[in-house]
C-alpha cells in the first residue's frame, strides 16, 4: 500500500490487515517501486499524489519492468481525464477519495480474483468449508472460530490446495515485510490451525511434507 | 445556464438588436428617400404650371383679351412631354382644351369637374396614385379658365420600386451581418466571463481536491473502526483522535476556502483600527507556541515597541499566523522561526524567518498562487490556501507581502503594512 498521508495509511492497512490480508506500507515512489520489484505481491494500492516518482509513473515503470501485479489506483482527482490518465499508466482499477471501504475490499478482491486462480467465494475441501467473503470456516456441522492471521493462512492454504506451499511464499503472502524468517512463527500458526481444523474431526486435512513445506488436501 | 447557451442567447440578441437597427436604417431611408423624391416631383411640377400659366397669359394677350382653341392647342402641344398631361378647364369644370397624353387621357373628368367646382385647388394626387394633379385658376382680362397640370407618378414609383427591391435583397445580407456581428459581440463580451468561469471552474475542482482526502479519511476512519465490534477503548480514542485531527484539517481548509471566495465576492468588512504591531506580533506568537513546540521548533518573537498600525486585528493575526504556520512547517525539529517587527519609513514590516529549505528560484511568485505547494505530494500539510490569504490581508491593508529572500539555510518573508497616521 503506497500513501504518504499518514491517517489514510492508516486505516487502510488496519482495515485490510483486520481482514487477513498482509500488508506493506510506504510512503513514496522510489520505496514503492522497489518493494514491488522485490516481492511478489497480490495486489498493489497506490495513491496516485506520492513523493517521487508519483503514482502514474510509478504504474508505467512496474508495467515497463514487466509486473504485472494488479494495481488499484486511489486519487483525489475525478476528472474523466485523470482516470484515462490512471488506467493507461497501467492501472487495473480506479478508485476516487472518498469511498467506501467495503468498495475497496471488494475491488481488492475484484482484483486478486481476476489475476491468479478463480479465487471462489466458498472454498470445500472435504467437509471443510470456507467462506471467503465473510471470512467463516465450518468443519461438517461446526463453525470454528479463527484469528485473522488463523484464517488467512488457512485460506491461503485451501485456495492452493493439492500444492506444496513453502515456509517463504507462506510468509510472503500471509506476513508482511516485518515477518522474521528465523522465528518459527508459521510453525506455531500451522500447529494451532491443526488443532483447530483437524483434530478430532475426521481425516486429517493439513499435512507437512518435511523440508518443502506445507500442503491442504484429503488424503 | 451554461457559458454555451448564454452565448447563444446572447448572439440572438445582439443579432436581433442589430437586424432592427438595419432594418430600421433601411426603413428611414426609404420614407426620406420617398419624401425627397415627392418634393422634388412637386416642384417640378409646380414651376410647369408656372411656365405654363405665364405662356397662357401671353396667348390671351396676343388674342387681344380673348383665348382661341387654336392657339390653345398649339400651346399644349408645345408643353406636350409623355409623362405630362394639361388640360384647360372652364370654371365650370368641363374640358376646354387638353392634348391628348397617355396622362390627360387617363385624368377622370368627373373629379376634375368636381375639384373645380369645389375650388379645390393645388396639389392632389389621383387616378389611383398614378399622377399628381397641380389645380390652378387663372383670370386675364376677361378670361377665366382652371389649368389642371398632371404629372405621371409612374418613374417616381418605379424609382422607390427599385430602392425597395435594392434593399429587400440586401436585407439577408444585413441579417447576416447582424448575426456575424452578434455572435463576435457576444464573443468579446463573454470573453471576461468564460475566463471567470474557468477560473471558478479551476478553484472547484482544487477546492474539491483538497476536501476529498480528509473527508476520505473520516469515511475510511469510520468504516474500518465501525467494521468490528470487540474493539477497546484505545482502538476508539485512537480513531476518535484521527478524526477530531482530520476534522480540524477540514475546518481550516473551508474557512479559508470561504475567505477566499467571499475576499473574490469583495464581501469582506476590513476594520481600520489603530493597533500596536507589538501585540500583535506577541499574541500571535503566543497562539503558535504549542504548534512549534509540537514540532519539536524554537518561535522566537521580538517587536519594535509603540509601531502604530490602522487594520483589521482578526485578519493581521490570520496573516501572521499563516507566515509562521508555514514557516513551522518547513523547519525541521530543533530549528528555530523568528518573528521580527521593525519600522521602514512609512511602512511596518513583519518578517518571519524559518530554517527550511528554502523555495526554488523559479517557484518565489507560484507559492503565493492558491492551492500551488512547493510539493505536490505533502497532502498532510496545508492546503497551499495560506501564503495567498496573508499576501490578500496584506493587500486589503494597503501593504504587501512577499518572499524576500530564500536559500539552503531558509527563508525570510516579509509582509508591509502602511504605519498609522496617528502618531
Amino acid at each position: 500500500m503506497v500513501e504518504d498521508d499518514p491517517d489514510m495509511a492508516r486505516f487502510i492497512t488496519r482495515g485490510l490487515g483486520e481482514q487477513a490480508y498482509a500488508v506493506d506500507a510506504v510512503t513514496t515512489g522510489a520505496k514503492a517501486l522497489e518493494h514491488a520489484m522485490t516481492a511478489p505481491y497480490d495486489a498493489i494500492v497506490l495513491d496516485v499524489m506520492i513523493p517521487a516518482p508519483d503514482g502514474l509513473e510509478v504504474c508505467r515503470s512496474l508495467r515497463r519492468e514487466g509486473i504485472n501485479t494488479p494495481i488499484l489506483m486511489l486519487t483525489a482527482r475525478d476528472a474523466v481525464r485523470d482516470r484515462v490518465e490512471g488506467l493507461d499508466a497501467g492501472a487495473d482499477d480506479y478508485l476516487v477519495k472518498p469511498f467506501e471501504f467495503a468498495e475497496l475490499l471488494a475491488r481488492l478482491r475484484a482484483l486478486v480474483r481476476r489475476r491468479g486462480a478463480p479465487h471462489a467465494a466458498r472454498i470445500e475441501i472435504a467437509d471443510l468449508c470456507i467462506d471467503t467473503l465473510a471470512h467463516r470456516v465450518r468443519r461438517g456441522d461446526e463453525e470454528l472460530t479463527l484469528t485473522t492471521k488463523e484464517y488467512a493462512l488457512l485460506e491461503y492454504l485451501a485456495v492452493n490446495a493439492g500444492r506444496v506451499i513453502g515456509r517463504e511464499e507462506i510468509a510472503e503472502h500471509v506476513w508482511n515485510e516485518e515477518f522474521d524468517p528465523f522465528s518459527n512463527l508459521i510453525e506455531v500458526y500451522i500447529g494451532r490451525l491443526r488443532r483447530i481444523v483437524d483434530r478430532g474431526r475426521g481425516p486429517a486435512l493439513i499435512h507437512t511434507l518435511r523440508g518443502a513445506g506445507y500442503i491442504v488436501e484429503v488424503r | 445556464m451554461t457559458l454555451q447557451s448564454i452565448r447563444v442567447r446572447l448572439t440572438a440578441w445582439y443579432a436581433l438588436l442589430l437586424a432592427i437597427a438595419l432594418l430600421a436604417t433601411d426603413g428611414v431611408t426609404y420614407v426620406v428617400a420617398k419624401k425627397q423624391i415627392q418634393k422634388s416631383n412637386d416642384a417640378a411640377l409646380a414651376s410647369t404650371t408656372r411656365n405654363f400659366l405665364s405662356a397662357l397669359r401671353d396667348e390671351i394677350d396676343e388674342g387681344e383679351g380673348m383665348l382661341r382653341l387654336h392657339p390653345a392647342n398649339e400651346l399644349l402641344a408645345e408643353f406636350h412631354d409623355n409623362g405630362r398631361g394639361i388640360v384647360l378647364l372652364l370654371p365650370d369644370g368641363s374640358p376646354f382644351a387638353g392634348h391628348q397624353t397617355p396622362v390627360a387621357r387617363s385624368l377622370d373628368r368627373e373629379v376634375l369637374r368636381r375639384l373645380t367646382k369645389a375650388h379645390q385647388y393645388g396639389l392632389s394626387t389621383v387616378s389611383g396614385g398614378a399622377s399628381r394633379l397641380d389645380l390652378a385658376p387663372v383670370q386675364h382680362g376677361a378670361q377665366s379658365f382652371v389649368i389642371a397640370v398632371a404629372q405621371s407618378l409612374a418613374a417616381q414609383n418605379e424609382t422607390l420600386e427599385l430602392l425597395r427591391t435594392a434593399m429587400l435583397a440586401t436585407a439577408p445580407i444585413a441579417l447576416l451581418i447582424a448575426a456575424l456581428g452578434g455572435y463576435f459581440l457576444a464573443r468579446k463580451n463573454l470573453e471576461p466571463v468564460a475566463r471567470s468561469f474557468a477560473e471558478q471552474r479551476r478553484f472547484m475542482a482544487d477546492a474539491s481536491h483538497e476536501l476529498r482526502t480528509p473527508v476520505a479519511i473520516l469515511q475510511g476512519e469510520l468504516d474500518v473502526t465501525l467494521s468490528r465490534e470487540d474493539r477497546n477503548a484505545a482502538d476508539y480514542r485512537e480513531s476518535l483522535e484521527v478524526m477530531h485531527r482530520t476534522v480540524r484539517r477540514l475546518t481550516r481548509i473551508v474557512r479559508d476556502l470561504f475567505l477566499l471566495a467571499r475576499s473574490d465576492a469583495g464581501d469582506i468588512p476590513v476594520r481600520r483600527e489603530p493597533l500596536y504591531a507589538g501585540d500583535l506580533v506577541s499574541q500571535t506568537a503566543r497562539a503558535y507556541k504549542t504548534v512549534a513546540a509540537e514540532r519539536g521548533v524554537v518561535l522566537v518573537a521580538d517587536c519594535e515597541e509603540e509601531l502604530l498600525i490602522d487594520g483589521d486585528e482578526d485578519l493581521l493575526q490570520r496573516m501572521i499566523g499563516n507566515l509562521l504556520e508555514n514557516a513551522i512547517r518547513h523547519t525541521e525539529p530543533g530549528g528555530e522561526v523568528r518573528l521580527r517587527c521593525a519600522v521602514d519609513g512609512n511602512v511596518a514590516r513583519i518578517e518571519v524567518q524559518d530554517q527550511g529549505g528554502g523555495v526554488p528560484s523559479e517557484l518565489r511568485e507560484q507559492i503565493f498562487e492558491r492551492f500551488f505547494r512547493v510539493d505536490p505530494a505533502r497532502t498532510g500539510s496545508g492546503a497551499g490556501l495560506g501564503l495567498p490569504i496573508a499576501r490578500w490581508i496584506a493587500e486589503v491593508h494597503g501593504g504587501a507581502l512577499w518572499l524576500e529572500e530564500s536559500g539552503s539555510g531558509g527563508s525570510v518573508f516579509v509582509g508591509a503594512l502602511p504605519r498609522s497616521s496617528r502618531v
